[in-house]
């Protein structure tokens, strides 16, 4: 008999609770590993600790327990592969109205993927394909989904059904929430430190502090966070994902709230980064898409209604420019008008002139052409096709 | 990059997760309120077991008053019966304020991408506000202990040691108890309410006798026990069940936050 506090407990009764104990905790990491039927994890670990050791722990593996091989029904499978997917094992989107876009290596891709949040569903069979070194522009109206599919994508929150599959482990993507806040009391620098520490530990400090030259954050990078404006603090979380050296950088409204010339800033920054990372950025600002992107996905009320390269949704529209010169412009008019590849030209202001094309690219060929003939004096020329338009074609 | 610039940044201490907590006790003034309440309790307590009967005699004028000469055992029942209720409030709202990671989910997310196993992110915040707790407790009880000598008499050393582990073990479960709602709830006031009413009603199911000396919280009570002559194995049950179900707590409380979504 063992003396324990005050009490005579029989040795055997001591070593039979101690392996029980032990039991029940192998059963519990058992749980944590697998996936179970019938009840979630945490009533199966109640069953398991209250359920009256043994019985609990048997009702697990007999009932509970999901064997490997095992039919998922409703199943979420969020896995991060190593290697590359291929086009052989990821399925392209569904035809029209989601487009196939052209995939050789592809970093990020869902099958069938839904959130359903009560009797509404966030996302809705999402089979986004993402190829590799592109800027990928999300894009749908408030609410449409696009924060939901992202945060599924940063492995946030979990899909109701379908799968997320991406090329790169998680530490290798950088993610940017749409209002980022850090702690007030930390420095920019120690934010940022603690990024790369986190990320990439192997790279040197002072790689810190060239991610803050390269946000424009070089000289608050010793002030404390907590007075940082809105978009300091989006530039600040720019550099917590840059510094990492992600591969993939999911950008959630990342201009959204910014004055103009930080818009600006943050656009040339996910410009430069251009074909070197795989950037996955959702706004609600299509002029922004129109600026950074190469492939756009349009999102509404959690379906994905295009995907594919910007100019093939641009095509979707009439194709048209606008030019300013500076006036008279009547020669140019006049020109432009008898070329066979227009089909409307009008001078809505003095010099600044809309033109509506039948075929954009012999179009972007000639008109410098007609304008150098008539020696033009050029103050702008852009792509006005309507993005506004192709995207309120597919959300209304 | 000149060789001065490089010599800054050779010396600037790498961020981790650890230094993190380590700065947030120290820049938001957190570790002042543990060291406070505990110091300040210390030394209440030594002077009004010193100095009872006189505050009794000058405040109840016209009532007769006997009382024993004042003991050291009973400044250090009063430290405890003080830390027990102001001092794990405080244990409590400073572990409540680093262990709900997800109160803001901006936040939280900035951390959550950025490791492999989010439960990782509790492992720094619940060590440090343990140690931090602790050592405010060993503080106090250094100090009570110094006063109680200096003013009515010394303390059996081994005894205040073996107690004030108790008591520290008492507060890793504390703080376990905080993490585990915190896995439950997401706001540090509800986290607070919540781990308190927890931490209460141990006391209460500890008016079931045969229940008693299992009890985490009975650890509470181990210095002002140990110091009025009561034996460790006393303490044995309530240290099995606090060593086993402080880990239970930590792994509800690491489940709950890897499956939370935000």
């Amino acid at each position: 008999m063992i003396e324990l506090g005050g009490q005579s407990v029989p040795p055997v009764l001591l070593v039979l609770g101690a392996l029980a104990l032990v039991a029940m905790a192998v059963v519990l990491i058992d749980l944590h590993r697998h996936e179970v039927k019938h009840l979630p994890k945490w009533g199966w670990a109640l069953i398991i600790v209250l359920g009256n050791f043994p019985l609990g722990a048997i009702a697990y593996f007999v009932v509970g327990r999901r064997a490997a091989g095992d039919e998922v029904v409703d199943g979420v499978d969020v896995t991060s592969t190593q290697p590359r997917a291929s086009e052989d094992d990821i399925g392209l989107p569904a035809p029209s109205p989601r487009r196939p876009v052209d995939i050789s290596d592809v970093v990020v891709a869902t099958r069938g993927l839904s959130k359903i949040y009560g009797d509404t569903a966030a996302l809705d069979d999402v089979e986004l394909v993402v190829p590799r070194g592109v800027t990928y522009g999300l894009i749908g109206p408030n609410g449409a989904g696009k924060t939901t599919l992202l945060s599924i994508l940063a492995g946030l929150r979990r899909p109701t059904h379908g799968s997320v599959e991406i090329a790169v482990p998680r530490t290798s993507m950088g993610v940017l929430v749409d209002t980022p806040q850090f702690e007030p009391w930390l420095t920019a620098r120690e934010v940022v430190d603690l990024a790369r520490h986190l990320t990439a530990p192997e790279l040197p400090s002072s790689r810190v502090d060239d991610v803050l030259v390269e946000v424009g954050l070089e000289q608050a990078a010793d002030r404390r966070v907590g007075g940082f404006s809105r978009g300091m603090l989006q530039r600040l979380g720019l550099a917590g994902c840059l510094v990492g050296d992600p591969e993939i950088l999911l950008l959630d409204e990342p201009s959204s709230a910014l004055d103009p010339a930080g818009r600006r800033e943050v656009l040339d920054l996910v410009g430069r980064l251009a074909h070197t990372k795989t950037v996955i950025l959702s706004t609600h600002i299509l002029s922004d898409v129109q600026q950074v992107a190469d492939v756009v996905g349009v999102i509404d009320h959690g379906r994905l209604q295009f995907q594919g390269p910007l100019t093939e949704l641009l095509a979707r529209t009439s194709a048209t420019y606008s030019i300013h010169v500076h006036p008279p412009a009547g020669p140019v008019l006049e020109h432009l008008r008898s070329c066979d590849w227009t089909v409307e030209v009008v001078e809505h202001a003095p010099g600044r002139i809309q033109l509506v094309v039948a075929d954009p690219p012999e179009a972007e060929r000639q008109i410098a052409a007609v304008l150098a003939e008539h020696g033009a004096r050029l103050i702008s020329f852009n792509p006005a096709t309507d993005l506004e338009t192709a995207f309120l074609e597919l959300t209304t | 990059m000149s060789a001065t610039t490089s010599d800054t940044v050779a010396r600037r201490r790498t961020m981790t997760l650890w230094r993190l907590e380590v700065l947030r006790l120290v820049r938001t003034h957190r570790w002042m309120i543990l060291f406070g309440v505990y110091t300040a309790l210390a030394v209440l307590s030594a002077l009004t077991a010193r100095y009872f009967n006189e505050i009794m005699e000058r405040f109840g004028e016209g009532v007769e008053f006997t009382a024993s000469e004042p003991q050291p055992v009973d400044a250090i029942v009063q430290y405890v019966s003080n830390t027990s209720q102001i001092g794990v409030l405080a244990v409590v709202v400073v572990a409540a304020s680093s262990l709900t990671i997800d109160a803001k989910p901006e936040q939280a997310a900035f951390l959550r991408t950025k490791v492999t196993r989010p439960a990782h992110l509790l492992v720094p915040p619940y060590t440090m506000t343990v140690a931090a707790a602790s050592a405010a407790m060993v503080a106090g009880t250094i100090v009570v202990s110094l006063l109680t000598e200096a003013l009515i008499g010394s303390l059996p050393v081994w005894r205040v040691i073996v107690g004030t582990v108790l008591g520290a073990c008492y507060l890793a479960f504390a703080v376990a108890v905080v993490a585990a709602v915190a896995g439950f709830t997401r706001g540090q006031a509800t986290t607070v309410f919540g781990a308190l009413g927890v931490l209460l009603a141990l006391p209460i199911i500890g008016l079931l006798e045969p229940v008693q000396p299992w009890l985490p919280s009975e650890l509470l009570a181990g210095l002002a026990a140990m110091v009025d002559g009561a034996s460790v194995g006393e303490f044995a049950r309530s240290s099995i069940v606090t060593a086993i179900v402080t880990p239970a707590l930590l792994a509800v409380a690491a489940f709950r936050f890897e499956r939370r979504e935000l």
